[in-house]
C-alpha cells in the first residue's frame, strides 16, 4: 500500500532552485517527482484530445522527458524560477502534436486552448535557437496561465536531423560486446580501459573493438537512414 | 571520408568537451576547412545524440515500470473521464435532497410496492434484452473492424532482412545461415495459410516461429498479431502489438504502432 513517505514529491519545492539542481545531480527521487507530475498533467491532456492510445502517448512523454534530460545535462535548458515540469509539459505537447501529424491523426476539439496550441507549434520552437519564453503554467496543471522560460526553444537536434529509428535499428543489430562498447563511449563517454573491461578486453584490443564497433553502426545507420 | 581511430578518439573528445581549448580550436578551424571531415563530425554527432536519447528513454521506461509498481501513478482511465465528470458535475450539482419532495416520495413506495416489483422485473428484462444486441451488434461491428485492419495491413511480401556486415571480432562460428534459410521460408508458408479460413494451425506455427530471435522471429511476431486479430483474438493481439510498437528497430514498428491507433481509435465505447 502507498504511503506518503513513498511520494517522492513530499517536502519537494518544484518552482525552487533546490529542484534543478537536484535534477542535475541526478537524484532519483526529483526525477520521479517530476516524471508523476508531468504524467499527471500531459496523460489526460493527450488522451482526451486525440484518439491515441495510452502506450503511444507513455511513448510521448517517454521521449519528452528523454529530451529534457539531455537538454539539462547539455546546457541548453537554464533554470529561470519556473516550474520545471511545466516546461517539460510544454516538450511532451510539443512531440504530441508532431506525432498527431505524422501518424495524420486528428486533435479533437476540446478547449479553446487549441488555438494557443496552433501558435506554439513544434516548428515554431525548432527554427529558433536563441532564447524564448513560452506560456506555460504555474503549476503544471495550469500551465496556460504563467511562464516557464527555455534555454534555446527549439529541439535538442539543433545542429543536425537525428534519426533515431534508424540509430535504434543500427544499434540493434550490431551485437551485445558493441551495444556495450558503444553505450560506454558515446552515452557514458567513459575512457577506453572502463569501456573495454565491460567486455573483458585489454586497452589494446578495445581500441580496435571500440574502431570497428563504431564503423559499423555507422554503416548500419548510413543504410537505414535512407531506408 | 575514411574513419580512423585517431579522428575517432579526437571527434569523441570534441563531442564530449574534452579537448583542451587550444586543440579544440585548432579542432574547429579544420572543421571549418575540410567538408569532409565537417560531414563526419556531424554524422558521429547524430549517432551520439541518437543513442543518448535512446538510453535516457530507456531509462525513464524503467523509471515509469518502478513508480507503477510502487502504485503512485494515478489511473489514467480515472484522469481520462475527469473533464466529463466534472461536466457532469457542472450541469447536475448535487444539492442534496429537497424536504418538501421527501413525503410523496414515501407514499409511492408504500402503496405501490407491486407496481414497482413488476416494473423494476421488465426493466430488467428489457435491460438484458438490450445489452445482448448491442452486444450482438459490437461483436459485429469489431469482426467487420478486424477484417478490415488486417486486409489493410496484411501484405504477402515480408520486408528483407537487413544486411548485416561481416563482425571481424566475432570468435564464434556464425549464426546458420541456413537456419535463418528455413525461417524466411517456414514464415512466408505461414504467411499464406493467414488468408485460409481456419487461422488456428497458421497461428501455431507462427507462434513457434515468433519465439525465435532474428528478423525472421520479429516479423513472425508482426504476423502473428495480424493472425490473431484475424481470428478476431484482440486481447491477443493487442499485447503483441505493444510490444513490437515499443521495441526500437523492429522491421514492423511502425506498422504496429499505426495498427495499434487504428484499434483505439474503433474500439467501441465503454
Amino acid at each position: 500500500m502507498t504511503t506518503d513517505d513513498d511520494n517522492p514529491c513530499l517536502n519537494v519545492a518544484q518552482g525552487n532552485l533546490a529542484f534543478y539542481q537536484a535534477l542535475l545531480a541526478d537524484y532519483k527521487q526529483a526525477w520521479e517527482c517530476l516524471y508523476i507530475n508531468v504524467f499527471r498533467s500531459f496523460m489526460p491532456y493527450a488522451r482526451q484530445r486525440s484518439a491515441i492510445s495510452t502506450d503511444d502517448a507513455l511513448d510521448i512523454l517517454q521521449e519528452g522527458m528523454a529530451e529534457f534530460a539531455i537538454k539539462l545535462k547539455n546546457g541548453k535548458y537554464v533554470f529561470q524560477e519556473k516550474p520545471v515540469a511545466a516546461y517539460v509539459f510544454t516538450v511532451c505537447r510539443n512531440r504530441w502534436v508532431s506525432y498527431l501529424r505524422k501518424n495524420h491523426i486528428q486533435k479533437l476539439e476540446t478547449m479553446q486552448d487549441d488555438m494557443a496550441e496552433e501558435t506554439d507549434s513544434p516548428d515554431s520552437y525548432e527554427s529558433t535557437s536563441q532564447a524564448v519564453s513560452i506560456e506555460t503554467g504555474g503549476d503544471v496543471s495550469g500551465r496556460e496561465d504563467s511562464e516557464a522560460s527555455v534555454a534555446d526553444g527549439g529541439s535538442i537536434w539543433s545542429d543536425s536531423e537525428v534519426d533515431w529509428e534508424a540509430v535504434g535499428r543500427a544499434f540493434a543489430d550490431v551485437g551485445a560486446d558493441c551495444q556495450t562498447m558503444l553505450h560506454c563511449f558515446y552515452v557514458e563517454e567513459k575512457s577506453l580501459g572502463e569501456c573495454g573491461a565491460r567486455i573483458g578486453l585489454q586497452e589494446n584490443s578495445a581500441k580496435v573493438k571500440r574502431f570497428r564497433c563504431a564503423q559499423r553502426m555507422k554503416a548500419l545507420y548510413s543504410q537505414y537512414k535512407t531506408d | 571520408m575514411d574513419l580512423s581511430d585517431e579522428l575517432l578518439e579526437q571527434i569523441g573528445a570534441y563531442l564530449a568537451g574534452q579537448l583542451p581549448a587550444g586543440e579544440k580550436d585548432q579542432f574547429e578551424a579544420r572543421i571549418q576547412q575540410d567538408p569532409q571531415l565537417r560531414q563526419e563530425v556531424a554524422l558521429q554527432r547524430e549517432l551520439k545524440q541518437g543513442l543518448s536519447f535512446l538510453a535516457q528513454k530507456d531509462r525513464f521506461r524503467q523509471l515509469h515500470a518502478d513508480l507503477d509498481k510502487r502504485g503512485l501513478l494515478p489511473d489514467i482511465a480515472k484522469q481520462t473521464a475527469q473533464p466529463e465528470l466534472a461536466e457532469a458535475k457542472g450541469k447536475a450539482p448535487d444539492l442534496g435532497p429537497l424536504p418538501a419532495q421527501s413525503q410523496p416520495v414515501r407514499q409511492l413506495v408504500r402503496f405501490g410496492r407491486a407496481s414497482w416489483v413488476m416494473a423494476a422485473s421488465l426493466a430488467l428484462l428489457l435491460g438484458v434484452g438490450w445489452l445482448l444486441y448491442t452486444n450482438r451488434a459490437d461483436k459485429r461491428q469489431e469482426l467487420a473492424q478486424n477484417e478490415a485492419a488486417f486486409t489493410h495491413f496484411f501484405s504477402p511480401h515480408l520486408k528483407p532482412a537487413p544486411t548485416l556486415l561481416p563482425d571481424p571480432d566475432r570468435v564464434a562460428a556464425a549464426p546458420e545461415n541456413s537456419q535463418s534459410g528455413q525461417d524466411s521460408v517456414r514464415l512466408q508458408v505461414a504467411t499464406q495459410g493467414l488468408n485460409r479460413a481456419d487461422g488456428q494451425p497458421t497461428i501455431q506455427e507462427l507462434t513457434v516461429l515468433a519465439a525465435k530471435t532474428g528478423h525472421w522471429g520479429a516479423s513472425a511476431q508482426w504476423y502473428l498479431a495480424l493472425a490473431y486479430l484475424k481470428a478476431n483474438q484482440r486481447t491477443q493481439a493487442r499485447p503483441l502489438l505493444n510490444k513490437i510498437a515499443q521495441l526500437n528497430g523492429h522491421p514492423y514498428q511502425q506498422e504496429a504502432r499505426q495498427l495499434l491507433n487504428q484499434l483505439s481509435a474503433s474500439a467501441p465505447a465503454p
